[in-house]
């Protein structure tokens, strides 16, 4: 494990030394005599001024960016010849050839022509843009040429460490599958992690996904869908992705802010000619190494060694006991050794369930227009045949963003997108249900590999244990999902002077999803013999209303903008579904559950939930001589879901920043070219619906059956807390903003501090109260951390560029204040982190009564060793100790891009240190492989399992250990691992095809061809699957290749 | 026009602020598919449906998601070993399973998988309290007597869980007061004779009020009545060795015209049949699990071909050991339980053959296609009684007059009346008795206990069984969050 940590860390050492040489290397060297060149660049269809652009001096290190106002300056040029180029992206780069000489102050414009459009140094605050420069809070931005859009399905799996601070854990592997986010540190332990969502400037309320689950009552399965609610955003109409950290700039959003903001700004069309853009590619996915299984022979072998042992200790034998062999029956092994020796490999049943998936896209967006009127569309279309067989995914998404300019003072711009989600769904993941609710993974998991798929009479056949459906029996199920999603946000904005205007913004967003499900009866179920249909839908609905003023005003040193405004939030979610048996035929299929015979096998169900936010909100930014910038922020915000004593809520936010390298004094440091030092501090709040109300309520869901009619019984479920109120998050967030080399190397380091209190919580009731939680306000936790980005243009010639964005990450959770109502387990440290795993320490297994310690008396061979850590001789409660920390101590990311000439490399790679998760290859053979007469199979790692005749054997045996009923929490450090790792995410290659091969009269004006390899690898020292899926049983990994073309007209 | 429109949106939107900012009541909760005691206990469906919640502890089916905990618990009557009915029953000399070894090894711990399932069940019990207060502070419109049937109900079902509570226990700390309910300040375990005493009450508060019988209401089979809560009376006064109260209730069962069936394996096959005096009703939309658990994993049919059936899951099984205290004859086991069968390979499967480690304790011998069966799982029965009578009147007065009751038993089971024994005698015949007439209907462990004899058969098994384990330990949670007050049962 050190090891590849310090691996690990000399490889990002030689990196940094790598790229601070190369900075070096290309320092200029500072003539005497020094002219300066400045200048505006401006849009050429429409005269705006173009910030954020490029403009240097080919063959040089000298460049500059343009500022808000379009305006550049490049200092200290040595005299001579030059061609100095402006570029910026979407717009055709311009270049003129120049002569300076000492002293002369040359004045260069440009106008440049788009091809298309893109913002840059430009970031949203919430209400308002800003300067990167003069923002004051905690912000990371990410660029849409950042991000690789190519066959991603939700552009949350593309932040993957791309951002500092942002920790993004993939749940699942499905296509569209869910990514846990968190900004800074999952410090709510109950309450909701998860950052708040603003969509093209318009917070979304309900951002859960309206995919409805199945009812799994009566059937055996799980069969969740696990869909990234983002996945319905074409990840290539993303202009922008800002993430506001620190609750100074957060507050704006106040009760639903605490966990950061994440801003999605969708591409807005620019005037000029038309421009499409097409892109397609395919990717072919090949399923990485999933669970190793025994082969039917292993399988045999290992059940017969194992089933033997289990019935040596089932009737206290040695090495287990001291009975007489004689005097019970005999061994009778299941598997005679002719038929051993005779198995062969059996069947695989991870090959019958999986296959090399693969995914076709089509992207076409077209963007233009005239000086007031701009319109950007896309088109994209997506299809995914993933690596679990009867998978699929396809997304088809249209957006038409629109900017209308109603004279000079009106201006109106719409945001709108339509997009479908289909797919069949492969069931995986976690799963509550024991045996009879396996899902395909388990089902091929556990199934004997000497059985065969189907019978002579075409039948699936079963295993030894019956209660499991044959994995390949899954694949005749259809688990039909769409999710149909409208997103329309109109934004009219009103100049009533240069100073005065008035934005009002409205906004639906309507997900509309439908489960079509239908288990036929040639699946042989065994508990569902006669067919199961079930349809169900889901819908949630946003709507927003949103007024605010924003009054800016430029005096002679100083600069004012303050935004007033008040907003309407209503989110309402309703669903129903249905579930028939009994069905004479397979031909319907879930088209006519109305033939279902088995009436009392039907069962019907909707819901209904609603809540309704009102606010205020204001925002006030000051910046003085340009240098001294200042920044209060603040909302109050009412909402329906808390308790009447305590509706209302106030969320402030003040930042202060210093641009010291404005300051005289550090002109003179030549290689500092910008510094500037935040502060700031702020309240926000966590809104996460516990409950959805704080009312005692009584629920249904308790059906019991009275003669022939089956009641559906109903309880208490909720007790009323009147004082239930938002969690509030304070931080306190101190930043360093750095240019050096002329911002060649650009960077931020944070501190941090963020201390949630008031959390929300589930308060236990006492275990004898007829609800077992009541959701209240209790208690605090804090997480404090450090990030460091930088960025880095390493290389700048005319023909090669090298850049690179590195970012660091690392805090600790920790509890701050507990619940006092709840009484610490003895082995809890009332400041543990908030994540920590407890459990018994192991050492080593017993391998012979020799090795019996003397505080594990009844212990068995093959038994966990557990340490007496206090030495009483007495294996309890007061022997459980920290174990582990599902926090990582540290996460990073690292892309770096490339381009020579015609060709461009990208190359991203993330990982995280020290985070600690359980093994899943390790075998729990003690109740499925050694079961006697009906065992399931087992990973290949069973063969370490120890028993009498494999006395080496690592892994605890058969017996079970009569210590693990004094272990209060279950776990001990034998099935976890503190893993490190990183990722190699994406290496992307592509190629500009030389414009000389397409005739003129063709309209293609560029055009280009590209490789994309995702999830090359990963260097870990974790000895289970994956170090990143967190579900147990999860949607299995693929490496993909992607090959693509894309071409401008 | 187009443009207007959309123009138009944004100013309504803005107006609409405006309107919501002003009228305060935007921020009511939104409750739309919950009750609440505003809209509760209106009705008599209302308190049909709150005590069904109640009678929902004690189904066949796997069990429920409690929604006020958030969490999975089986029910009591559920056929899985996790279970109240079955878990007792692995214990004992009379079944086997190979699963759950914790369990069958006796190597459970306060922390063990499951140990808490059960204990869960005290939420019913705090449940129970609050339904019985509503129903009797609602004004409702429903006649007294149907009022006083449903709280009779939920006093019987409360009197029901707690003994449950403590056959497996010991005394918990029930919520027994409806003032309570809501506090979070944990108390201490009742005192045993507080808590003996509390199920009494309960139990006797309610007969009164409660049916005879149900037996032949079909629309209200599985009701509590007085012959039930009878039945669990009785069972609470043999735990706690009143054999006078034992007797005294057993003879007023005896009294309210149950009866045996002439045939043993009719008892379980015939729904609402006059020896049962209570068993819990299954359907599809509630099914019964037991057969599944029961059958060998390559069942075809039984080896004279009458009961045919998919092959089941093999968890339950009848020892060798005790398939034998079955005499040669004895209708019983002739009839119910199988010692031999024919497998999926067309191949008669007996006694000493592989891996069939014990009988099939097939017990309700009509089987439907299908897993889930509709059968009502037999719980208590005239049977019962009869042998809890004679048990309780050899105790006092020795086995003479006592052998009438049992050898009823006896001659329906076709094997000779007892008769001649000693007391100490009686007293071992009796315990074999009803292993041999009761077996898997939820009652070995605790006749064992009753006989002192759990630990020790138990240890003759070859098992490590201490006399602590008598009772199943307080589960860990439970002990912690108590944080001292909540006393863990000696030997944890």
């Amino acid at each position: 494990m050190r090891k590849v940590k310090n691996y690990f860390f000399n490889f990002v050492i030689g990196l940094v030394v790598i790229m601070t040489i190369g900075l070096i290397w290309h320092q200029p060297v500072h003539a005497q005599e020094t002219g300066k060149i400045s200048g505006k660049v401006i849009d050429a269809e429409t005269g705006a001024p173009l910030p954020g652009t490029n403009v240097f001096l080919e063959g040089t290190d000298f460049g500059s960016a343009t500022d808000l106002n379009g305006f550049y300056e490049i200092k200290k040029v040595p005299a001579g010849d030059y061609t100095l180029s402006a570029a910026f992206i979407g717009y055709e780069e311009m270049t003129r050839e120049i002569t300076i000489t000492a002293g002369e102050e040359l004045k260069v414009n440009f106008s440049m022509k788009p091809t298309i459009l893109l913002g840059e140094e430009i970031v949203v605050v919430g209400y308002a843009t800003q300067q990167l420069r003069d923002v004051t809070g905690s912000i990371s931005m990410v660029r849409s040429e950042e991000l690789n859009t190519v066959a991603a399905t939700s552009v949350n799996q593309m932040l993957k460490g791309k951002a500092p601070g942002l920790i993004m854990t993939q749940r699942t592997a499905q296509p569209g599958g869910g990514v846990s986010v968190n900004i800074r540190g999952a410090i709510s332990p109950e309450g909701n992690n998860d950052p708040l969502y603003v969509i093209d400037g318009v917070p979304i309320t309900n951002f859960d996904s309206s995919v409805p689950g199945l009812n799994d009552d009566q059937l055996g399965y799980y069969g969740g869908i696990d869909q990234d609610p983002l996945s319905y955003l074409n990840p290539s109409d993303i202009e922008s992705v800002t993430i506001l950290k620190d609750a100074s700039s957060t507050a704006i959003y106040g009760s639903a802010a605490a966990n950061g903001v994440v801003f999605i700004n969708t591409k807005a069309g620019r005037a000029g000619d038309i421009q499409v853009h097409y892109r397609g590619n395919f990717t072919v996915q090949t399923p990485d190494n999933y669970f190793p299984m025994l082969n039917a022979q292993q399988f045999m072998q290992e059940q017969t060694r194992l089933s033997h042992d289990r019935y040596l200790w089932e009737n206290n034998i040695a090495p287990y006991g001291t009975t007489d062999p004689a005097s019970v029956a005999a061994f009778t092994p299941l598997f005679s050794d002719s038929e051993i020796s005779s198995a062969g490999v059996g069947t695989d049943w991870f090959d019958q369930i999986m296959r090399t998936g693969h995914v076709k896209e089509h992207t076409v967006s077209i963007s233009g227009g005239t000086k007031s009127t701009r319109i950007y569309t896309s088109l994209n279309y997506q299809e995914n045949q993933a690596v679990l067989k009867s998978s699929t995914f396809k997304r088809y998404a249209a957006r038409v963003n629109l900017d209308q300019d109603f004279g000079d003072r009106v201006h109106l711009s719409l945001k709108s997108t339509v997009s479908r989600l289909a797919g069949d769904n492969a069931s995986s993941g976690d799963n509550a249900g024991g045996a009879e609710k396996y899902n395909m993974i388990q089902a091929a998991y556990n199934y004997a590999p000497t059985v065969g798929v189907t019978d002579a009479n075409g039948e699936f056949e079963y295993s030894y244990y019956r209660i499991t459906m044959n994995p390949a029996a899954f694949l005749t199920i259809t688990d039909d999902g769409k999710t149909d999603h409208i997103f329309a946000a109109p934004n009219l904005r009103i100049k009533f002077s240069d100073r005065l205007k008035l934005n009002l913004v409205g906004q639906a967003d309507l997900s509309t999803s439908s489960r079509s499900f239908y288990l036929p009866t040639i699946a042989n179920h065994s508990q569902v013999i006669d067919g199961m249909a079930q349809k169900g839908e889901n819908r949630i609905e946003n709507y927003t209303g949103e007024a605010y003023a924003t009054y800016e005003n430029n005096f002679k040193n100083s600069s004012l903008t303050v935004v007033l405004g008040a907003g309407y939030y209503e989110t309402q979610s309703e669903g129903s579904s249905l579930t028939a048996q009994g069905f004479f035929t397979d031909a319907f299929k879930y088209n006519n559950v109305g033939v279902a015979s088995n009436q009392l096998m039907t069962t019907i169900t909707s819901s209904k939930s609603g809540r309704k936010k009102l606010s205020q909100f204001m925002r006030i930014n000051f910046a003085l001589r340009d240098k001294y910038l200042f920044s209060l922020v603040g909302r109050r915000d009412g909402s329906s879901i808390f308790s009447e004593n305590k509706k209302y809520g106030f969320f402030p936010g003040v930042s202060v920043a210093w641009r010291l390298s404005d300051e005289g004094f550090m002109q003179s440091l030549g290689a500092i070219s910008d510094l500037k030092l935040r502060f700031g501090y702020g309240q926000s709040g966590n809104e996460s619906v516990l409950s959805g109300n704080t009312l005692q309520l009584y629920n249904p869901g308790y059906p019991a059956l009275i003669g022939n009619t089956e009641y559906n019984g109903v309880s208490l479920s909720q007790v009323a807390n009147p004082n239930l109120t938002w969690e509030t998050n304070i931080s306190i967030n101190t930043g360093l903003d750095f240019g050096l080399f002329d911002n060649r190397l650009r960077g931020t380091v944070e501190y941090y501090q963020r201390t949630a209190e008031d959390l929300l919580d589930f308060n236990p009731l006492p275990a004898n109260n007829a609800v077992g939680l009541v959701a209240d306000n209790v208690g605090s936790t804090r997480s404090r951390g450090i990030e460091l980005s930088l960025k880095t243009l390493n290389i700048v010639t005319d023909k090669f560029l090298w850049s690179s964005n590195l970012n660091f990450a690392t805090f600790k959770n920790t509890w701050v204040e507990r619940n006092t109502r709840v009484p610490l387990a003895s082995y809890i440290g009332e400041k543990d982190p908030i994540r920590a795993i407890y459990g018994f320490e192991t050492d080593g297994i017993i391998k012979s009564a020799d090795d019996i310690p003397t505080h594990m008396p009844d212990a068995d061979p093959g038994n966990l060793i557990y340490v007496d850590q206090n030495g009483d001789g007495v294996l309890d409660i007061e022997d459980v100790v920290l174990i582990g920390n599902e926090d990582p101590d540290w996460s990073f990311g690292l892309s770096t891009f490339i381009s020579y000439g015609s060709f461009d490399v990208n190359i991203h790679l993330y990982g995280m240190l020290g985070v600690t998760r359980v093994n899943n290859y390790l075998p729990t053979v003690g109740s499925r492989l050694s079961q006697p007469v009906s065992p399931e199979n087992s990973v290949i790692f069973a063969r370490d399992v120890w028993s009498s005749s494999n006395p080496d054997g690592t892994i605890p045996g058969v017996a079970a250990n009569p210590y693990n009923g004094n272990n209060p929490t279950g776990f001990n450090d034998f099935n976890r691992e503190e893993l490190n790792f990183i990722r190699l995410q994406t290496i992307s290659l592509g190629y500009r095809l030389p414009n000389s091969i397409f005739g003129a009269g063709t309209g293609i004006k560029s055009a280009r061809v590209f490789v994309n390899l995702d999830n090359m690898g990963v260097l870990t020292n974790y000895s289970g699957y994956d170090p990143e899926l967190t579900e147990a049983n999860p949607y299995p990994q693929a490496y993909a290749t992607t090959f693509g073309a894309e071409v401008t007209f | 026009m187009k443009i207007r429109k959309i123009f138009m949106l944004p100013a309504l939107l803005l107006a609409g602020v405006v309107l919501y900012v002003s009228c305060s009541n935007v921020l009511e909760p939104q409750v739309y598919d919950s009750l609440t005691p505003q809209n509760f206990f209106q009705s008599e469906a209302d308190f049909n449906h709150a005590v069904t919640a109640i009678y929902n502890a004690f189904i066949t089916d796997w069990g429920t998601t409690d929604q006020g905990a958030d969490q999975w618990y089986c029910s009591q009557y559920n056929a899985d070993p996790k279970s109240y009915l079955t878990r007792g029953e692995i214990l004992t000399d009379e079944v086997g399973t190979s699963f759950y070894v914790d369990f069958t090894q006796y190597t459970w711990g306060p922390a063990s998988l499951q140990n808490d399932a059960i204990y869960a069940k005290i939420r019913y019990v705090a449940r129970a309290t609050d339904t019985i207060e509503k129903i009797q502070q609602s004004d409702a419109d429903v006649p007294d007597n149907i009022k006083n049937r449903y709280i009779a109900e939920t006093k019987a079902l409360r009197g029901w869980l707690m003994y449950a509570l403590y056959d497996f226990f010991g005394p918990v700390n029930v919520k027994l007061d409806p003032e309570t309910l809501y506090d979070v300040d944990i108390t201490p375990r009742l005192p045993q004779a507080e808590y003996v005493a509390a199920i009494e009450k309960d139990l006797i508060d309610a007969i009164p009020d409660l049916e005879d019988k149900y037996n032949d209401d079909g629309e209200n089979w599985g009701r509590m009545s007085k012959g039930s809560a009878r039945m669990v009376l009785l069972r609470l006064y043999m735990h706690e060795k009143e054999w006078a109260k034992a007797e005294a209730v057993g003879q007023e069962i005896i009294q309210m015209g149950y009866s045996l069936l002439p045939n043993y394996a009719d008892v379980f096959i015939n729904e609402g049949n006059n020896e049962v005096i209570y068993a819990v009703p299954s359907d599809p939309s509630s099914p019964n699990w037991y057969m599944m658990e029961v059958l060998p994993p390559n069942f075809q049919s039984t080896s004279d071909g009458s009961i045919t059936h998919d092959p089941g899951w093999y968890v339950l099984y009848m020892p060798w050991e005790f398939y034998d205290k079955y005499e040669a004859g004895d209708l019983r086991a002739a009839t119910t339980i199988f010692d031999s069968y024919i497998n999926t390979g067309d191949v008669l499967v007996e006694r000493g053959s592989s891996r069939f480690s014990g009988a099939i304790p097939l017990k309700y011998t009509v089987l439907e296609a299908g897993q889930g069966q509709n059968f009502d799982q037999v719980v208590f029965r005239y049977a019962e009684a009869l042998l809890s009578v004679a048990e309780a009147i050899n105790e006092q007065r020795g086995p003479g007059e006592a052998e009438q009751y049992v050898n009823q038993l006896r001659s329906r089971a076709g094997v000779s009346d007892v008769a001649g024994l000693g007391k100490d005698e009686m007293r071992d015949f009796l315990l074999d008795e009803r292993g041999r007439e009761l077996y898997l209907e939820g009652s070995r462990r605790e006749d064992l206990i009753r006989h002192d004899k759990l630990i020790e058969y138990a240890q003759l098994r070859g098992i490590n069984a201490q006399p602590h384990h008598v009772l199943f330990p307080i589960p860990s949670d439970v002990i912690i969050q108590g944080g001292g007050t909540i006393e863990q049962n000696p030997g944890y």
